[in-house]
């Protein structure tokens, strides 16, 4: 029935009344003012497409940022160093979760092709694909099943230890507040909140591995050290766990430096007095800190 | 004498979890047919980290890491070497990465959690326990491979099996005999079987993750297998070792049961003999197969059964839980599903904690407060305790009247009336009173 009324030729003589058109009067009120189209304003001086070049988003604060320093979070130092081995230029600029089109820092922008040209965002999950493609050397992943084996290491055992040891230790809470919580906000109940949900996350990641839930810190720290002192042994004395630089250097070095680090100034680092006993991971990781940072 | 606690029989093994299977069969190694110095216990506490070793009087270790540092500590093993670093990392590996294909396989796929896990669990629980456990730890196993992106074998969230069928497609098999065998030979290519048609596969929801998940299988099972190589045991080893009765407590778990959706049991099978025939040969050499039936014959029957030696393993009966503790545990179980003041992640340290209460409880306590401002503002108003702000009943505007200047301005206005009434006059008393009743009301007497 409405569709015929609707197709009747009475009906469309009609001039159709638009919703969204505005009255003859107030339209004649606007014709006398011209629109007025102001000049785009200029990105802040900081932001990205301000400079050419590749660039790295991480945690990191404004001054190491400039002078190109390791990051304070372990998931980007990771990249970081990565590609540095991969021979990648680039710099970094100081950001947040926010900012990332993946909602996970670090994420990179490759320097564009011409001027006027759209950046391109590469995840932090597919910046391998991208080095394999653009990097001056490429960082192999060794065909060695091992690798695999001792990446679980870090994945699982150190991760937890780290995570233990800087969200759960009441003695580092100055330390995540510093690092993670100030940045945010300077309102003490946003920093509350922050604190308390950045405390439930870690809790939860923790949990996440067991049927019971229960975390136990004794056993969590049990694991790091044999974790620990496989990696050691596989290192020995030599330079790299493999012939060269990989994603497991990349990724041991993100956790040892952190934890070695002065400039952290732990209220508790166990995993420091663990790592005094590992005199290879030591060397390791002043070797990549003098060779590529 | 030491007790191991586990998880109850499933399967034609020791236990239905994973580390549990594990710990029993390093027991065993370790103890050989001395069984008189360690026994088997059945828990169904899920707040326990299971496996747990205990003696008498306390616990000595739970969870499989701290079982076997525990039994490296004690004397009959001391002469052996502690494990290799590739131990550990193989170990580690099979930490990682064995879990979330065991949760996808045993809880998260719908078909195999109603049809498998969940009668098994029935078997081997107390009546209240099976409203508890089994819910918790599919719960959990969800979160475990949240990550992983496979939600499409989990029908409880989606109702996609259904859903995405074309429309008429009841039809398109009957009329095109062609196109059923054509879709039949590449349902086979992808499952590994040749009994899928088109209409089982739609049906079925792995249909959709069955890719990923086998993608998933290979990434485990590839790297094992080179570790394992054509040896007896891992890393080329003589004997067993912690890391290959913590193997095959995964891959028996993987292999063993009959599941309806057996992805992971095929590939195994058929891609990885090695692996088969390693989890066989632990299984047999270590006398481990267990019969549910009997062992739980044990647990509820009388004093001739526990002579009888049913099974292999030393397992004892347990304690028949009371029923003050059954509707203890159901009341907790209960307190802990409600919303934000349930169960936080249990914290064991070594040292008691020194956060403060106010940060450990953050959210319970911001919502308390919220909420009892709330409750006690809408009291208080109720009950007329607090009186909203508000101004005075009557409103006068424009010029004031005399009566409105407090007590004088009322006696003089009332002199000014009575001056009034008198030029007036003639009048009775009582229209007196109600002409000056009537003048108050209005604003009709205003001496300027």
């Amino acid at each position: 029935m409405t569709q015929d009324d609707a197709a009747a030729p009475a009906q469309q003589a009609l001039p159709r009344q638009s919703f969204f058109r505005l009255p003859a009067p107030v339209k004649r009120v606007f014709d006398r003012f011209p629109l007025v189209t102001c000049e785009e304003n200029g990105a802040p001086l900081r932001s990205a497409s301000q400079d050419s070049g590749n660039i790295l988003h991480l945690f990191t604060t404004v001054e190491e940022a400039r002078k190109g320093r390791p990051s304070y979070n372990p998931g980007c130092l990771r990249w970081q160093a990565y590609l540095r081995f991969a021979g990648v230029e680039f710099r970094t600029a100081v950001s947040s979760n926010h900012a990332s089109p993946t909602g996970i820092l670090p994420f990179f922008m490759p320097a564009a092709g011409s001027p006027t040209a759209q950046r391109q965002v590469v995840p932090s999950n597919k910046m391998k694909k991208w080095t394999s493609t653009h990097a001056a050397r490429s960082v192999n992943e060794p065909s060695d099943m091992r690798y695999e084996a001792y990446m679980s290491l870090l994945e699982s055992a150190i991760r937890k230890a780290w995570l233990y040891q800087l969200y759960l230790t009441p003695a580092n809470a100055a330390l995540v507040h510093k690092l993670y919580v100030a940045p945010c906000s300077s309102n003490p109940l946003v920093q509350a909140s922050t604190s308390y949900s950045l405390r439930q996350a870690a809790e939860a990641e923790l949990a996440k591995s067991s049927y019971s839930g229960a975390i136990s810190e004794m056993d969590i720290f049990s694991d790091a050290e044999d974790a620990f002192a496989a990696l050691s042994g596989l290192l020995g004395s030599a330079m790299w766990f493999f012939e060269a630089p990989s994603m497991l250097d990349a990724a041991l070095f993100a956790y040892t430096h952190l934890i070695l680090e002065e400039g952290m100034a732990w209220g508790d680092n166990k995993l420091g007095d663990m790592m005094e006993k590992h005199k290879f991971l030591v060397a390791h990781r002043d070797r990549v800190l003098s060779d590529y940072f | 004498m030491l007790q191991l606690h586990i998880l109850g029989p499933a399967f034609d093994l020791p236990s239905i979890d994973a580390e549990c299977n594990a710990a029993a069969a390093l027991l065993r190694l370790h103890f050989g047919d001395d069984t008189d110095s360690w026994e088997l216990h059945i828990s169904h506490d899920h707040t326990l980290t299971l496996p747990c070793l205990r003696d008498d009087s306390q616990t000595l270790a739970s969870g499989y890491n701290a079982i076997a540092r525990r039994l490296e500590s004690l004397d009959s093993w001391s002469s052996r070497s502690p494990p290799s670093a590739d131990a550990t990392a193989l170990s580690s590996f099979i930490q990682t990465h064995g879990p979330s294909l065991l949760a996808i396989n045993l809880y998260v796929s719908a078909s195999n959690y109603t049809s498998n896990t969940r009668p098994a669990f029935t078997r081997i629980l107390p009546w209240h326990a099976n409203y508890i456990l089994p819910p918790h730890r599919r719960a959990v196993a969800r979160k475990q491979t949240e990550h992983l992106g496979i939600h499409s074998i989990d029908v409880d969230n989606v109702h996609e099996d259904m859903s995405h069928r074309p429309q008429g497609f009841e039809g398109v098999g009957k009329q095109d005999g062609g196109f059923e065998t054509q879709a039949k030979g590449r349902a086979s290519l992808l499952l590994g079987s040749g009994k899928a048609t088109l209409r089982g596969l739609l049906q079925k929801p792995e249909y959709a993750a069955t890719f990923k998940l086998h993608a998933l299988a290979e990434n485990f099972f590839e790297p094992l297998s080179e570790m394992l190589g054509h040896g007896d045991h891992f890393l080329g080893s003589e004997e067993a070792r912690e890391v290959d009765c913590l193997a095959y407590g995964y891959l028996g778990l993987m292999l063993f049961p009959k599941v309806e959706q057996d992805w992971l049991a095929q590939t195994m099978r058929t891609k990885y003999p090695d692996l088969l025939r390693f989890t066989e040969r632990m299984h047999k050499d270590l006398r481990l197969s267990t019969s549910v039936e009997e062992v739980m014959a044990l647990r509820s029957g009388g004093d001739a059964a526990t002579d009888a030696k049913p099974a292999s393993l030393p397992w004892r009966r347990s304690q028949h839980s009371s029923m003050v503790n059954t509707v203890m545990t159901i009341a907790t179980e209960l307190v802990h599903q409600i919303p934000y003041l349930g169960r936080s992640p249990q914290v064991i340290t070594t040292y008691p904690s020194r956060t403060p209460f106010w940060r450990r409880y953050f959210q319970p306590l911001l919502l308390t407060t919220l909420t009892s401002l709330a409750l006690g503002g809408y009291y208080a108003i109720a009950t007329g305790l607090l009186v909203w702000p508000h101004g005075k009943r009557v409103q006068i505007f424009g010029r004031k009247r005399l009566s409105d200047y407090g007590d004088l301005g009322a006696a003089i206005s009332g002199i000014s009336l009575m001056g009034a009434q008198i030029r007036h006059g003639g009048s009775g008393r009582g229209e007196k009173r109600v002409r000056v009743e009537e003048d108050s009301r209005d604003d009709g007497v205003v001496i300027e």
